[in-house]
């Protein structure tokens, strides 16, 4: 009976022992290539020269990543002004007017899958219909237009939880004023949600910075001109070919000399992410409180 | 007075029908933005798969499918059945390690873990699920593979390289979303395992595992599709060469030799591939890693249904 019991016990410790460690383990692993990127790309940073040069181009790839900074924000802004209305609208739809029939089941499915779908078919698709059917020729447009796509199902999908935690009674008391349906959204929900809603839109934003593989299929590479917000020339808006942060890592991974700086790059994407998730853990921590008080 | 009593009457009429216009455009225009999902999946799919059945105006579709040989420039050989094979290895490979690791930690952070415990661990979690792949593809490229060099005495960039790889991006995955199955198991569930005398383990063990097992096997299965589809990280550790993995027991049943997937097969030869037959072939790659996604999400959808008509009743 004492063995018995002392063998359960020992199990026990055992499992509980090797659940903690595994935990631990994918902790201790995360810290670990955050600091070997840091260790190696930090310095390169710290120089500040880096990130505020143009790129020279070259085997060794002198010069900083100021262009790729910029494709990255052009990116960031050209994705969003077309995914961010839609994704807010279409999930506005889901929650408040969806009928239950057969469209809201087919726009459900389509949401599920395109977030399935991997980078690199939306990367074909772009290459397919922006670059080759409409002209685009290699173009941050194209690029950005494949990524909106892509940060759809995400944008909706936070949207819609946000909405849906907005209290029905909201709405009621305020439909029971007598305004019509649009006016309840626009006055009382989507201000309770926005919270939500600008986490899924920060949430995106991650997505977009980290993307290469649509890209790379896209937007093409070049680097050595500063890209342009808007042309004279068809398509008019974003139309340069450009790398943003993480093709350009891509590319200096992948070529043995400039390797080093591609630790640099890193460490700025790295930055990115984390100044993205603090943002998103200070909106719900925010969140969290207003819910408590009231 | 009476005047501007009219005047008023006309101003307010005028605003109603302005503002119940707006309510009506805003709906329509909620419905189209809804639709841009379903326009946009139609879209990605008739024109991948468009793109890729032009390839079979040259190369019969058993050619392409399980033709060992790819040299689309000389020969005009387009066979993907070693990328096929090299996909699937790695995906399987990966979801070997990261599997019971990550139902590990989704136990550790749902049902062990303190609250300040799990204050470190689940920022951690997050991060890495939002770190970019071509970050961990440098990691791997600059850490994984010359590690692999050193002991295996090979080339380094391997499969093995792609697995480890992979199965630290598909954790986050793993984590949350078993963590979300192992949290919804109900509370008296657990208590009257409690009750009946037994210990914390055998309660994960005999109680709640069985209790979330669907929804830990759809975490799977969205893994899945994400090392399946994964690009970029991978490109830059499995060496990209045409021909098939060496399985001998020399190279580790394959695990040291080194390999080319479909994803990374789009990624690599996209910078040369002229418009005619190499790019066609290309997208017809594309395709068929769109039909084993179909193939992966539909699983996960029915596991999903089978999941939720089971709390239902």
């Amino acid at each position: 009976m004492k063995t018995a019991i002392s063998k359960i016990q020992a199990e026990e410790n055992f499992a509980l022992g090797a659940l903690k460690i595994s935990g631990w383990l994918i902790v201790s692993v995360l810290i670990f290539i955050i600091g070997y990127i840091f260790y190696y790309g930090l310095p390169e940073v710290l120089s500040w020269h880096y990130l505020f040069t143009p790129p020279e181009g070259g085997r060794h790839d002198n010069g900083g990543i100021l262009y790729q900074i910029l494709a990255t924000i052009y990116l960031i802004i050209g994705s969003l002004i077309v995914a961010a209305p839609i994704g807010v609208f279409a999930a506005i739809y889901l929650t408040e007017y969806a009928p239950q029939n057969f469209i809201t089941t087919l726009i459900r499915f389509a949401i599920e899958n395109l977030a399935g779908i991997p980078s690199i078919i939306y990367g074909l698709f772009g290459l397919a219909f922006f670059v080759i059917f409409l002209k685009f020729e290699y173009s941050l447009l194209a690029g950005a237009l494949s990524v909106s796509i892509m940060v759809l199902p995400v944008i909706i999908r936070t949207s819609e939880e946000a909405l849906k935690s907005v209290p029905q009674a909201f709405r009621q008391s305020s439909l029971a004023l007598g305004v019509n349906k649009w006016q309840t959204i626009s006055k009382v929900v989507l201000p309770s949600a926005f919270p939500g809603i600008l986490t899924g839109i920060l949430l995106s934003i991650g997505r977009i910075v980290g993307e290469s593989a649509v890209l790379i299929l896209a937007a093409g590479g070049s680097i050595t001109a500063i890209p342009r917000f808007v042309s004279t020339t068809y398509p008019y808006v974003l139309p340069d070919s450009a790398r943003t942060l993480a093709v350009h890592l891509y590319y200096q991974a992948t070529s043995y000399d400039a390797r080093a700086k591609a630790f640099a790059t890193g460490v700025v994407l790295i930055f990115i992410v984390l100044f993205l998730n603090w943002c998103i853990n200070q909106i719900s921590k925010g969140y969290r409180k207003k819910l408590a008080v009231r | 007075m009476q005047e501007t009593k009219i005047k008023k009457y006309f101003e307010k009429k005028e605003k109603r029908f302005w503002s119940s216009f707006v309510n009506l455009f805003m709906e329509q225009l909620f419905f189209l933005s809804a639709s841009v999902a379903v326009i946009s999946l139609f879209l990605i799919t008739a024109y991948v798969f468009y793109n890729g059945f032009k390839l079979f105006q040259f190369v019969p579709v058993t050619d392409f499918l399980f033709g060992f040989d790819w040299d689309p420039v000389t020969q005009k050989l387009f066979g993907v059945f070693p990328m096929i094979i090299a996909s699937c290895y790695v995906t399987v490979g990966a979801l070997v390690i990261s599997a019971p690791l990550g139902i590990a930690c989704a136990i550790f952070l749902a049902e062990i873990a303190s609250p300040a415990t799990q204050q470190v661990i689940r920022p951690a979690v997050q991060l890495l699920s939002g770190i970019p792949s071509v970050v961990f593809g440098l990691f791997g490229l600059a850490f994984i593979v010359p590690l692999i060099q050193d002991v295996g005495d090979v080339a380094g960039l391997s499969i093995l390289a792609a697995i480890i790889i992979l199965s630290i991006m598909i954790l986050p995955t793993i984590i949350s979303i078993s963590e979300d199955a192992i949290k919804a198991v109900p509370k008296e569930l657990k208590e009257s395992s409690i009750a009946l005398g037994t210990t914390k383990w055998q309660t994960i063990l005999g109680v709640v595992l069985p209790a979330s097992s669907s929804g830990i096997v759809t975490a799977l299965i969205l893994s899945v599709g994400r090392a399946f589809g994964e690009a970029m990280a991978v490109k830059m550790v499995i060496g990209n060469t045409q021909t098939m993995p060496d399985f001998s027991p020399q190279t580790g049943f394959g695990l040291l030799s080194l390999a080319r997937t479909l994803t990374t097969n789009i990624v690599g030869d996209i910078e040369y591939a002229e418009p005619g037959p190499h790019l066609s072939a290309l997208f017809a790659t594309g395709a068929i890693l769109f039909l084993f996604i179909i193939i992966i999400n539909a699983t996960s959808y029915v596991c999903l249904r089978r999941n939720s008509v089971k709390s239902n009743s």
